[in-house]
Formats: C-alpha cells, sequence, structure tokens
C-alpha cells in the first residue's frame, strides 16, 4: 500500500522516494491554504524530486463558484500534476470533457453499493485511475466489493473525520471583535475553534470556518494503523494519511509505522496524538439497527385481516372504528382483534353497528366511520384486525 | 402566466396525503416502510401506497415514492421486489440519492427517475452528469438560488424541483453524518437525530467563547418569491415535512396552492394578498423564517438562535371525520378544546370560517366541557364543512 500525504511547506520532499502528494489550492479544496503561485510552485518541486502530484477539487459548489473555481483551475500549470482528485459531480464531468489527465474520483459521500461505484467507473471509463472510498465502508464489505472494481481503491489510514459540511458561515458570527482586516470568504480566512454541547457525549468537536464555509469534525480521529496487514489484504492500494492536523512528530511516528508496522511504533502514535484514535466502522457498521426502535410498528397496518383503527373509546359505551381497508366490510357478528399501541392484544364481537348519525347498520365498508359495543383494554390508535378466533 | 409550477407537498402518512391533496397539492412524496430517509415517520405500507396512488390520481395529483437515502448493498438486494410493486401500481417517480438505486431502478422498472437534493446537485455541469444517468428530474440543493436554478434548467435541459417552504439542514444535504459518530444512527439512511439543533459551547483559538445554537438553520418560506419561481421556469416547488402533522400539510399546502392559483389569474400577488399568506403562515409552528438562498446566498440571518420554537399562535383542535349536513360536524380531537371556544374551519379552497363551539357532544350527545386529543365530539354544523378539513384555534 502506498501511503499518500498532503503537501505543504512543512513537509520535506527530499526526505521521500516516488512519494505521493495532495496538492490543494485554497480556492478548490476544503481546506487548502495555497494560492496558485504557491500551487504551481510546490508541485513543481514535488515533480523535481520525483514525486507524483494530485491535485485536489473537492468543494461543492453552486454556479457561481462552479465558474469561479473553472476559471482558476485553468490557470494552474498542470504539466506538473499527475492526476485531479474531485468530488462534487460536476466537477467531475467537467474534467472529463475539458481535461486529459487522470481523475481520482472522491466517492466518500452517498456511494455505498457496488451497482453505484460501478457505474461512476463506467462513466468515466479509462480517465479513473482511483477511487476514494468512504470510511463508513466496513471491513466485511470491503471484502465483499474490492474484488469486483477494476479500479484501485484508496482509504484513509489515519485523519480526522469530517462530520458536517456547509458553505454557511458559522462561526464568524459568534465572535465579539469579527475580523475587520480580512472578509468572511476571503482567501485568508481561517478561524479555528472547538464545540461541546451537554445534548452530546462527546466533548471537544473541532470546528473550522474558512473561504469555503464551515466545517466540523469528530473529537476522536479515524486510524487504522494497527490494521496495516488487514487493510493489504482487502484490496486497499493506497492508504492516505492526512497530515493536515498532524503535528511534525506525529507524522513521524505515523511514516515509521506504516513504513514498519509493530505493536510499539502503534502505541507511540497513540501515545503522540492529541485526539483519541478510533477505528469508526472498519470492525462493524450497524448504524441502521437502531431504525426499528424509532417507533411504534405496533399501530402499523398489516394487510392480512386488517380492518382500521379505533379513534375513539368511551368506557362501557362505544368504541369508534374508522375502516381503512377498502377490501373488507364490516358485519354485524364479525369478531374483530384488537391491537393496542402498548401491546396488548383484546377481542370483541360486533353485537351493534351505528354509523356517526346514530343510524343502525348491519354493514359498513370502504372509508366508512362506525360506532359499535365497547370492549375493555382497548386505546385510541388500536389497530383492528379481523379475527378468526 | 408561465407554465405553472407543481407544488409538491410531503405525506408522511396515508392521512396527510389525502389532507395535502385535498388542499390542493399537484404532487405528494412519501416513502415505504424502507429506502428513505425519515424512518421514525409512520411511512405507508404496501397497501397504503396503493391507496394513496389511487386517491391521489382520482383528484389528479401525482405520487413520487422517496427511496433516497443512502443505500447500502444489502439494501438494494430487495429494492427490485418494491420497485415491481411501484410500478404496478403506477407511481408517478422515485426520488433518489445515489447512482446504484438509480441503476437497480433503470434494471428493473420504468418509473420516472428524480434526484434527491441528498444528492446534491448544485450546477450546470453536475445536472448534465445526472440527466446523463437517465435521471429525469433533479431536486436541487437548498444553496443553490433562483438565478442558478433558471440557468441549470436552461443548459442543461433537465426539470428542475427547488424548496420554497419547510426546515433546512444547515449542512450541505447528505454531507452531514453527526449521528452516524455521535449516536449510532446513519443520518443518510433516516436515522437523523437532529444533532445540529443542539445548543453548542465554542472555544475559539482566538480565546473567545459563546454558547448559541450556531449549526441550526431558520425554516425557509418562500411564498414572496413565488412570482420568481415562476419566472425562472422551476418546474416544481417543493414543501419539506414528512414528519409533521396534518396542520402543516393542510396549511402550507393551501397557502402555497392558493398563491399559485392568484398567480395564474393576475401574474403578481398583491400587497394585501401576500400579507394574508404571510399571516397564514405564520400560524404553523415553525422557527423563524428565512428566505435561505433562494436570492442570495443565506448569511448569518439564516442562523436560528432559539434551542425550542415559538409558541404557537395556533394549534390543530382536530381533523373533520366526517360531517352530517345541517346537524353537526363530527370532529377528530388532535388538541384539547373547551366548549364555547372559537374555532377556524379551514375549507379546501378560500378563506377560513370563524365558527364558536356553543356544543360539544360525544357520540352518545353526553356534553363535553372540555375535550381530549383521540375523541370524537360534535360540533355546531358549519356550511360547506368536508371531511378531512381542517379545524383550529387561536391560542394566543
Amino acid at each position: 500500500m502506498s501511503p499518500i500525504l498532503y503537501l505543504s511547506d512543512s513537509v520535506d520532499l527530499k526526505k521521500f522516494t516516488n512519494g505521493e502528494f495532495i496538492i490543494e489550492p485554497s480556492a478548490l479544496s476544503r481546506f487548502g491554504k495555497l494560492d496558485l503561485k504557491k500551487t504551481n510552485l510546490l508541485s513543481k518541486e514535488a515533480k523535481e524530486n520525483g514525486h507524483k502530484v494530485y491535485l485536489e477539487w473537492d468543494i461543492l459548489m453552486v454556479e457561481k463558484d462552479f465558474i469561479k473555481s473553472v476559471e482558476f483551475f485553468k490557470q494552474i500549470d498542470l504539466k506538473n500534476i499527475d492526476a485531479i482528485r474531485v468530488q462534487d459531480p460536476g466537477a467531475i464531468n467537467w474534467c472529463l470533457e475539458n481535461t486529459t489527465h487522470d481523475l481520482h474520483l472522491n466517492l466518500e459521500t452517498g456511494n455505498h453499493n457496488y451497482l453505484g461505484i460501478k457505474s461512476w467507473l463506467e462513466k468515466g471509463k479509462s480517465r479513473i485511475s482511483r477511487i476514494v472510498l468512504s470510511i463508513e465502508w466496513s471491513k466485511s464489505q470491503l471484502e465483499e466489493l474490492l474484488p469486483r472494481l477494476s479500479c484501485p481503491v484508496e482509504f484513509l489510514g489515519m485523519g480526522r473525520i469530517l462530520l458536517f459540511y456547509t458553505p454557511r458561515y458559522l462561526l464568524n458570527v459568534g465572535l465579539s471583535n469579527r475580523e475587520s482586516t480580512l472578509e468572511v470568504g476571503d482567501t485568508g480566512h481561517w478561524l479555528e475553534a472547538a464545540g461541546q454541547s451537554e445534548e452530546s457525549p462527546h466533548k471537544g468537536f473541532p470546528l473550522l470556518e474558512n473561504r469555503h464555509g464551515t466545517f466540523m469534525f469528530l473529537p476522536s480521529d479515524h486510524c487504522l494503523l494497527d490494521y496495516l496487514k488487514d487493510l493489504k489484504e482487502v484490496g486497499i492500494s493506497y492508504l492516505r494519511l492526512d497530515n493536515r492536523f498532524m503535528s511534525k512528530e506525529l507524522l513521524e511516528s505515523v511514516l515509521e509505522q506504516v513504513k514498519a508496522p509493530s505493536i510499539e511504533g502503534f502505541q507511540r502514535v497513540k501515545e503522540i496524538s492529541e485526539a483519541r484514535l478510533i477505528r469508526g466502522f472498519y470492525n462493524t457498521n450497524k448504524s441502521d439497527v437502531l431504525f426499528k426502535k424509532l417507533k411504534n410498528h405496533r399501530i402499523q397496518r398489516r394487510d392480512e385481516n386488517y380492518l382500521g383503527q379505533i379513534l375513539d373509546v368511551n368506557k362501557k359505551n362505544y368504541l369508534a372504528i374508522k375502516l381503512k381497508n377498502p377490501k373488507k366490510t364490516l358485519s354485524l357478528g364479525d369478531n374483530l382483534c384488537l391491537q393496542t399501541p402498548d401491546g396488548k392484544t383484546k377481542y370483541l364481537t360486533v353485537n351493534w353497528l351505528k354509523d356517526c348519525a346514530g343510524n343502525d347498520k348491519d354493514q359498513a365498508s370502504g372509508e366508512d366511520l362506525v360506532f359499535v359495543n365497547h370492549v375493555g383494554g382497548v386505546s385510541v390508535r388500536a389497530s383492528v384486525y379481523f379475527s378468526h378466533e | 402566466m408561465r407554465t405553472r409550477p407543481e407544488l409538491l407537498s410531503p405525506a408522511g402518512s396515508l392521512d396527510k396525503l389525502k389532507i395535502a391533496v385535498l388542499y390542493g397539492a399537484d404532487a405528494v412524496y412519501c416513502g415505504g416502510q424502507k429506502f428513505g430517509l425519515r424512518m421514525a415517520s409512520d411511512n405507508f405500507t404496501n397497501e397504503e401506497l396503493k391507496e394513496g396512488v389511487v386517491f391521489a390520481h382520482s383528484h389528479g395529483s401525482k405520487v413520487y415514492v422517496v427511496l433516497n437515502g443512502f443505500l447500502h448493498d444489502e439494501d438494494l438486494e430487495t429494492l427490485p421486489e418494491f420497485l415491481k410493486l411501484l410500478e404496478e401500481i403506477k407511481v408517478d417517480a422515485v426520488i433518489v440519492s445515489d447512482l446504484g438505486t438509480i441503476e437497480t431502478v433503470k434494471s428493473n422498472c420504468k418509473v420516472p427517475i428524480h434526484l434527491s437534493t441528498q444528492a446534491s446537485c448544485l450546477n450546470v455541469e453536475s445536472a448534465k452528469l445526472w440527466k446523463s444517468k437517465g435521471v429525469e428530474r433533479v431536486v436541487l440543493g437548498r444553496e443553490v438560488t433562483l438565478t442558478d436554478a433558471k440557468e441549470i434548467k436552461e443548459k442543461a435541459e433537465i426539470e428542475v424541483e427547488v424548496f420554497i417552504h419547510g426546515s433546512m439542514c444547515m449542512a450541505y444535504s447528505g454531507n452531514c453524518t453527526i449521528s452516524n459518530y455521535t449516536q449510532g444512527r446513519d443520518s443518510n439512511r433516516g436515522g437523523c437525530a437532529h444533532s445540529c439543533r443542539f445548543e453548542y459551547s465554542i472555544d475559539y483559538a482566538e480565546g473567545e467563547n459563546s454558547k448559541s445554537t450556531f449549526m441550526s438553520s431558520k425554516d425557509l418560506e418562500g411564498v414572496a418569491l413565488l412570482p420568481e419561481f415562476v419566472a425562472a421556469g422551476v418546474d416544481s416547488i417543493k414543501v419539506e415535512g414528512r414528519m409533521k402533522g396534518p396542520h402543516y400539510a393542510g396549511t402550507i399546502t393551501k397557502i402555497y396552492a392558493d398563491a399559485l392559483r392568484e398567480l395564474e389569474v393576475n401574474e403578481k400577488l398583491s400587497p394585501e394578498s401576500l400579507a394574508y399568506y404571510d399571516s397564514e403562515l405564520l400560524k404553523v409552528t415553525h422557527r423563524d423564517y428565512s428566505s435561505g438562498s433562494l436570492s442570495h446566498a443565506a448569511g448569518e440571518e439564516s442562523i436560528y438562535s432559539e434551542r425550542e420554537h415559538d409558541d404557537k399562535e395556533y394549534e390543530v383542535s382536530g381533523v373533520v371525520a366526517d360531517v352530517v349536513a345541517n346537524e353537526f360536524i363530527l370532529l377528530e380531537v388532535r388538541h384539547a378544546f373547551f366548549v364555547g371556544d372559537e374555532l377556524e374551519l379551514m375549507p379546501f379552497v378560500g378563506k377560513s370560517q370563524k365558527f364558536r363551539a356553543k356544543t360539544v357532544l360525544n357520540f352518545i350527545n353526553e356534553t363535553r366541557e372540555k375535550t381530549k386529543p383521540g375523541e370524537l365530539v360534535k360540533l355546531p354544523w358549519v356550511p360547506g364543512a368536508e371531511k378531512l378539513n381542517l379545524v383550529r384555534r387561536r391560542l394566543v
């Protein structure tokens, strides 16, 4: 697995042999700080040192910003760029039609199935030389996916977990002394903070506001540096090490661990890291198992024998039933089964049946609202079924 | 007036679907038990979907079914069966978020595909790409202005749907995973815990600190901009809110339907009617309103500074369950009220009618001094009252 780092002044290019670096111009990338001149200079320097350079264009863009981004893009010296990393489908489409470079497709958002990824690869044909997958993919899912893909895959080995991305400026507004020399949205605009809420068990969410909007990260960082062999076996080809928020000391330990993995090396990384390190969803992703608890399934309509719902209960006097199954007819003498929202089951034989005006009826159907004799223990919203007992 | 845009309303349940259709929705969107983004909503069983489509079509309205979760491989395994049902019952479109779902839809049925706002389609090139993949309509990201929407429609030659009303994600839709990592619930498969609405303490690197609901967005409200929606050629105006109640579904639909009717006749909204629409929109529970990014990029004025909603001006007293002409209306009570209270009946078309609950009786004609939610009561008959009309009461 080849490690990939982000390029900045603080990276000593001479320390690496055949390295792979992502270059982030401020105008095109979410956390980029480089202007055009610096982008061209650093990419040239990296190329001269024998490294590969990938241009990050990962912002999402409304039309006005898209046009500005394209104008900026056209000024970049692309001869020093080996591939373009794109995320906004608009940028993907534009690059396919207006450049000849290899593309690294960032599929970290909204791409969690094989068919979708296959469709992206078909769209890009031979131009897509790498895909970047979301860290929400678990190991078992990756094991199924990767053998089916025709394109190498990049995965985050270590770095911050982005939780939230908005184009709105949310931090500056809370400062009493607002930025006076820089306007919000200017190229140099950069505000950092930490947030916490009494309603969340997590403390110290890193927050960042720059020209592209506001970002929130998880307080813990993603780290799979104790699973390197595993990742290789699964079929991950490229490992991204997000050094943008790492100290120099931590980065050195991380690189050492990737070069020569060991339990001690991993321990050192853990000790140096300011953030707690987690494996996220790598071992398992069960983020849908709580869904069944979000609503009361007892009041959901099950259609075999379903008749309707209790709308009113008047103790010892009547029940009101809203018929909701056009295929069924309720008749005097029918046996009904009533399932209450709190899980009780009650039975009733229809001894009398009346319409809203109080007229006696023999039958009711369609969407009629009818009143029948009362049975104890039934509450409003109970589901009504025909009973065969 | 240029082509009238479709009014698309939320239908969190079969009852809400009927209410939205009767109050003037040209189309409704709803979800089945799986594949959507509102797992806590009642949603529709297959039988309810069938009934909902029949009901909507019989009133000239369309039904779109959401499949807009970011679906995983295991979700796609069971999707084809559901798609066959949707085609069989003649739903008018499905709303999807990712390419895998699009491919699955294309392979299994011929139901038209609309791209969900979850996919954050924000620019012309993006719309072109989705169109090349078989999408007939894009629900644009809420960050897109009406000027941009017009450009996207014209240059990408694709139908565009734009949100006009309701709650808004602060993040680019689909780009928030707070619930995934803090609550273990996938926000993009229906488990959003609304952590963006929490109050946060913020410690700035510069040493300052503050406390605010800085990630909470005001609600979108765009009735005054309706002529601009029409001028931009927007194909569908969308109201958010499948989780909200019948009062919301009915009232919001009615106001936008009334406003669209007025535009068809007069090509502009008069100041008097605009004031009326605004006042009606205030009667529904809401956060402070903002026009979001419809005119220009949403700024700091779009941040909602409260944890809870404002006090309600009105609440729904109930839904008309039946009418016996010249005698009484039978109301399914949703919020308690007293005998003697002044209530308002909201007809499907036209202005509300005030009436007093001079008598409140239960089915066996016992007087109810105070009603309680979940009971049926007889109220004095109001001319023009129809089943599923809403009855509301002013609180302040």
